[in-house]
């Protein structure tokens, strides 16, 4: 499956861009995304720590790691917020 | 960025502004013969941030979730402290020193619950709403601020993202 990952806030800073494509296997969960993210060559290491510290959205709804993605997911990685 | 480039195009925001936030709709939209009083809390932008100088900042918002989870905060305010309103609206974008970041307003019929809804409504949009404010300083740099982790599972232990 093919999903749209969309950074915001430090992740966004860490990432070095706004947002990027990932594929992975069918049947893959969040928890997927995020091995899949922090253990690919090059990942910068401030984007692997903050990503155990980042919530993640699907469809405008937080979801737990263990929720199931899909082709087409949009998956919205969200840092600790600092509104106020 | 992502937080600007949602917003065009999309329904009117009624919790997230990238102009600067107007008190008196806020107000007359509140406005009820029944209450006796109005509880209105502004945030500004402060100079100083844990020592140092800050010039300016920039908050960005995930425009739509910003939206739910705000409107659901102004809904269990509402039913938590039996008000009879509750109002949250953020600036987002480039904010100077001085600036209204934040303004909620609550009205009860006493004021006793009007101050308690207040202060939750303030901390349960800064605790849970998705907006993130960067601090920019006299040399130009800029820092994150540290803030509450969202997700419904928790925060894993730094470093092990990877764990399953």
């Amino acid at each position: 499956m093919k999903l749209k990952l969309r950074y915001w806030g430090v992740a966004a800073r860490f990432a070095g861009r706004d947002g990027e494509e990932l594929t992975l296997p069918d049947g893959a969960r969040v928890q997927d995304a995020i091995l899949a993210l922090a253990t690919r060559p090059g990942c910068p290491p401030d984007l692997r720590e903050e990503l155990a510290r980042c919530a993640f959205a699907l469809e405008d709804a937080l979801v737990r790691r263990d929720a199931a993605l899909y082709d087409g997911a949009l998956l919205d990685v969200l840092p600790p917020v600092s509104g106020g | 960025m992502n937080d600007l480039s949602d917003l065009s195009g999309s329904a009117p925001q009624r919790h997230i502004s990238a102009q600067p936030l107007q008190l008196e709709p806020l107000l007359a939209e509140t406005e009820r013969p029944e209450c006796g009083a109005m509880a209105l809390f502004a945030g500004t932008v402060r100079n100083h941030h844990e020592g140092r100088a800050v010039t300016h900042l920039i908050y960005t918002a995930h425009p739509s979730l910003c939206e739910s989870i705000i409107a659901a905060i102004e809904q269990e305010t509402v039913q938590r402290f039996a008000v009879d309103s509750c109002r949250v609206v953020h600036r987002i974008g480039s904010l100077g020193i001085g600036e209204v970041a934040i303004y909620a307003v609550v009205r009860s019929a006493h004021r006793a619950e009007a101050f308690a809804a207040l202060r939750h409504a303030v901390d349960a949009t800064k605790h849970r709403a998705p907006i993130w404010k960067e601090e920019f300083f006299p040399d130009g740099s800029s820092q994150f601020v540290t803030g509450c982790c969202l997700a419904p599972d928790g925060a894993t232990e730094p470093g092990s993202a990877h764990a399953p």
